[in-house]
Formats: C-alpha cells, sequence, structure tokens
C-alpha cells in the first residue's frame, strides 16, 4: 500500500516534456507579419472609413492647430511628428517616377499635394491608424517591423494595380498617412502615403 | 546677566533652526545622474539637462561620470543606492553590461529611467526613453536614396559595434537602401563614433574604393572624420556625406552645403521626460511604459533653418 502511494505521488510530482517543446515555447518571438496582415484586413477598414477629410484637417488646423491635432492624430513616441488618415478627392495633374502629384479643392482654392507611389517607408501607417499601442511592445523592433509590413501591403498589393493604370487627368479618391510637423507646417509640402486608391473618372 | 540675554535668546533660536532643518521631513529628495562619457559634449547637454530639471522638480540632484567604464558604473551605483538616493537617471555605457547595475537598483527599490542608450532588458529597468534610431535612419535613407537617384557607391562607417543605436541606425537604413540593387555598398566599417577614427577609416576606404558617391555615418563626430577626409583627398565636392545626431558642427556644415543630412535628435526632451517620469515614480505612479521613442528628424540644406545644435528653433 505504501509502495503504492509513493509512486503515486512520485508520478504526480514528476512532469516530463520534450525539450524541443521547451525551446519553441521559450524562443516564441512576435510575429510581425501575421500581426500586421490582421491589422491590415481586420482593423484598418474601419480606420480608414472614419479617415478625416484633408480639407476639414487643414481647416481646423489653421484655426486651432491644438484642436485638430488632439481629434485627428497620433503618434507612438514623443516628438513633433503626429499622422493622420485622412480621405481626398483629386485630380492627378503629373505622374512622376516616384510619386503622383494631386491637385485638390481647398475652399474656394486648389492646392497640389504629393501622392507617394515609391518611398513608402516611415511609420505613417502604423501611428496613423491609432491601432497600435506602445505599452504593448517593450521589444522597438517590433514596433519598427510593424510600419515595415504595412508599408510593404503597400509597396506590394495597392499601388502595382493602380500604377499600372492610373493616368494624368484621372479623378481619384485617395484615403492614406500623412506625416505633420507639429511646429513647422508646410502644408504645400504635405506628402500622401497611400492606403486606399480609388479611380473614379 | 539681562545684556547678556539677547545673544542667549538668539544661540537659542539658532539651534532650533539647526534642528528643524535636520529634520527627515523636509530633507530634500535626490535623484542621481549617471552618464555614459562626459568628454562628448552631447553627452555633457543631456546630463546637465537632466539634472536641471530634477532641480526644477525640486530634487537634489548629483551627476557621476561613467566615463565609458561598466566597472565604474557598476560602483556609481553602489554608492547611489547606499547614498539614499531615490532615483536614477540613466545612460548607459553598455547594452548588456550595465542590465547588472540595473537590477541591483531595482533590487534595492530604485527606479532606473535610461536616457538615449538601451539596455537589453525589458524588466530591469522602470521606463526606457530612447531615441528612435531606426526611424530616424529609415528617414535619412529615404533622403539618400533620393539624392542618389537611386543608384552609386557608398560607404557605411558604423559607430562601437556593441551598442545598439549603431545596430538600429544601420538597420533602419538599410532597410530602404537594400530595395535598391543599383546602390552599391563598397565599404562597412566601424570607427567606434570617433571623428579622428573615422577620419582614418575614410582615408583608407578611399584608397581601395577612389569613386564613391557617399557616406552614411552613424553619428556626426564620424561624419566631420569623413569630410575631413575627402577634404584631404579633394572629393569633398561630388561625395554627399550623411551623418546623425544634430551637432553643432554639423548643423554648420548643412547650412554650407557641405554635409547633406543628419538626424536631429532630442537630448533634451529624452533628459526631461526621464527627470518628469522620476518624479512621478517617487509621487505614487506605476504604468510606465518600458521603451518609449522620441522621434529623430531629417534635417537637410532645405529645412535646416528650423534647426539648432540638439534641437529645433
Amino acid at each position: 500500500m505504501l509502495i503504492v502511494a509513493i509512486g503515486l505521488v512520485a508520478y504526480k510530482s514528476v512532469y516530463v516534456k520534450k525539450l524541443s517543446d521547451m525551446k519553441v515555447a521559450t524562443d516564441e518571438k512576435f510575429d510581425a507579419v501575421a500581426f500586421s496582415k490582421r491589422l491590415w484586413e481586420e482593423k484598418l477598414p474601419a480606420r480608414l472609413s472614419n479617415a478625416v477629410e484633408l480639407e476639414a484637417f487643414i481647416k481646423t488646423a489653421q484655426i486651432n492647430p491644438v484642436d485638430a491635432f488632439s481629434k485627428y492624430t497620433n503618434a507612438l513616441g514623443i516628438g513633433n511628428y503626429r499622422y493622420a488618415l485622412i480621405k481626398v478627392e483629386g485630380l492627378i495633374t503629373d505622374i512622376n517616377e516616384d510619386d503622383i502629384m494631386l491637385q485638390v479643392k481647398l475652399g474656394d482654392s486648389l492646392m497640389t499635394t504629393q501622392l507617394a507611389t515609391e518611398f513608402i517607408y516611415g511609420n505613417a501607417i502604423r501611428d496613423a491608424s491609432g491601432l497600435v499601442d506602445v505599452k504593448d511592445f517593450p521589444n522597438t523592433m517590433d514596433l519598427n517591423n510593424i510600419s515595415e509590413e504595412l508599408n510593404k501591403m503597400v509597396r506590394k498589393t495597392v499601388l502595382p494595380p493602380f500604377k499600372a493604370v492610373v493616368r494624368k487627368g484621372d479623378k481619384v479618391i485617395v484615403t492614406g498617412a500623412i506625416e505633420i510637423h507639429k511646429e513647422h507646417i508646410k502644408w504645400n509640402e504635405l506628402e500622401i502615403i497611400p492606403v486606399h486608391l480609388q479611380i473614379i473618372q | 546677566m539681562l545684556k547678556r540675554l539677547p545673544y542667549f535668546l538668539l544661540l537659542l533660536s539658532c539651534f532650533f533652526i539647526q534642528c528643524k532643518s535636520k529634520s527627515p521631513a523636509d530633507k530634500k529628495h535626490k535623484v542621481a545622474i549617471v552618464v555614459s562619457t562626459l568628454n562628448n559634449p552631447w553627452f555633457v547637454f543631456l546630463a546637465n539637462t537632466a539634472a536641471d530639471k530634477a532641480k526644477a522638480l525640486g530634487y537634489d540632484a548629483k551627476i557621476f561620470d561613467s566615463q565609458n567604464n561598466t566597472a565604474l558604473e557598476s560602483d556609481h551605483f553602489e554608492n547611489i543606492i547606499v547614498a539614499g538616493f531615490e532615483a536614477i537617471l540613466f545612460n548607459s555605457t553598455d547594452a548588456d553590461g550595465s542590465v547588472a547595475n540595473v537590477l541591483k537598483a531595482k533590487a534595492a527599490g530604485v527606479p532606473v529611467f535610461c536616457m538615449d542608450r538601451e539596455i537589453n532588458s525589458n524588466t530591469a529597468a522602470t521606463s526606457q526613453i530612447l531615441s528612435d534610431s531606426y526611424s530616424g535612419s529609415v528617414a535619412i535613407a529615404k533622403y539618400f536614396t533620393q539624392q542618389l537617384n537611386k543608384k552609386g557607391n557608398y560607404v557605411e562607417i558604423l559607430g562601437i559595434v556593441g551598442d545598439n543605436n549603431t545596430w538600429a541606425r544601420s538597420k533602419g537604413f538599410h532597410s530602404v537602401v537594400d530595395n535598391y540593387p543599383e546602390l552599391k555598398m563598397v565599404a562597412q566599417q566601424s570607427a567606434d563614433f570617433d571623428r579622428n577614427k573615422a577620419m582614418e577609416v575614410m582615408e583608407s576606404i578611399l584608397q581601395a574604393h577612389p569613386n564613391i558617391d557617399a557616406v552614411f555615418c552613424g553619428n556626426d563626430g564620424m561624419a566631420m572624420g569623413a569630410y575631413q577626409a575627402l577634404v584631404s583627398s579633394g572629393k569633398a565636392e561630388k561625395v554627399k556625406v550623411f551623418g546623425f545626431d544634430g551637432a553643432e558642427d554639423v548643423i554648420t556644415a548643412i547650412n554650407e552645403n557641405k554635409v547633406a543630412a543628419t538626424g536631429m535628435q532630442f537630448p533634451k526632451v529624452m533628459a526631461e521626460t526621464a527627470a518628469q517620469f522620476a518624479d512621478e515614480y517617487i509621487k505614487g505612479r506605476r504604468d510606465f511604459p518600458q521603451k518609449i521613442p522620441v522621434a529623430v528628424e531629417l534635417v537637410t540644406f532645405k529645412n535646416i533653418r528650423d534647426y539648432i545644435a540638439y534641437g529645433k528653433k
């Protein structure tokens, strides 16, 4: 009886697990590709549909920049750069090697803005989306990799079909991210990183 | 006897004043600033700004210079813990080697707030306020690629190989330029963030690779060293130099069109945020993000008027 009891205690006290299983558990790393894909497919569309109209954003920023930045922009870090998801309809006036010039309405006047088609880098989409919280990512490289993966989506899935058909004189609706330096705002140098592009005419 | 009474009362009041000033309730709280080196103006600025902010928040602040020596840094931490400092604003000497010191402080209940230099632990420091070197280099690399029209031969001069910032800057840079196959890196060497070493490294590289179009350096000191080597070889007009930091001589050089660009860091923002966090910790806050990136801004000839050394105008 005593031997059975000791055997039972010993059996319940020892738990054998494969070393390879342990290694997998300890080596588990953040999967930026899967995370960004999920974010792109499941969460970003809702944010895009709520993107602020560029004209409304500029008007608010010109009257009350503090209000505009707090209402429409986001940034993961500390600093002067703020990011916003914007929506704008415009006329394509030039197609260059690295960008497309877009004429947009701003009240009674017209403004030319730049749509990036080659240099899709940086944190604009990640930060503007407001979907990533710095507190959830103690590894800085994970945050960098999210930006890189989101940018890759634009470079590989958004831009090639658009660039293949777009022509000068087309009207387009662009939803994308912008970076604004809150201390030195230069609206005439605004660059839009596209996330969704639609040719309407 | 009556004549001596006022002197006696004065002496008595001095005694009470003295006693009062030594009461624990009125004792000033102390914050330590441990910095990797005071042999570099950038770190002097970081340390002094942190000390000034701590003093403005009502603390006694003392600066400790580790002289780029982890053992000396360890001695500082031990003395700081024994002396009863309540928080440490920390610029580490070594991403790995400094972790033990931070853990020692943590075990003693002293919070550590890292400034600018990262340590390789996500649990040792209370918070790390760090320049976003990777993203800053991405911005520099984008400008670099545009300036070179996506083709040409270039050199990369790295900082200290054991420092995280060295690789964050290099990786950020390559995350852009490596997408352009006609941009060819002909040499990549370390110059330890040192201006003189960078000059020597560049001189030697130029002998092997006389036809280069650009050089990307992991800090501004090395950018100036590389520029000096290019001047000596008569190539300064042809080769574009890119740095990182926002140091005074590079800001001047960009304004004179001698250096193409740099990434402006903000030591003031990092130092003041660290001091502010220490104050909040002492007052009871505990929910700090482990790492907070501080944006690095691209400075070129086009926007140079918006900037001064170590920050914006």
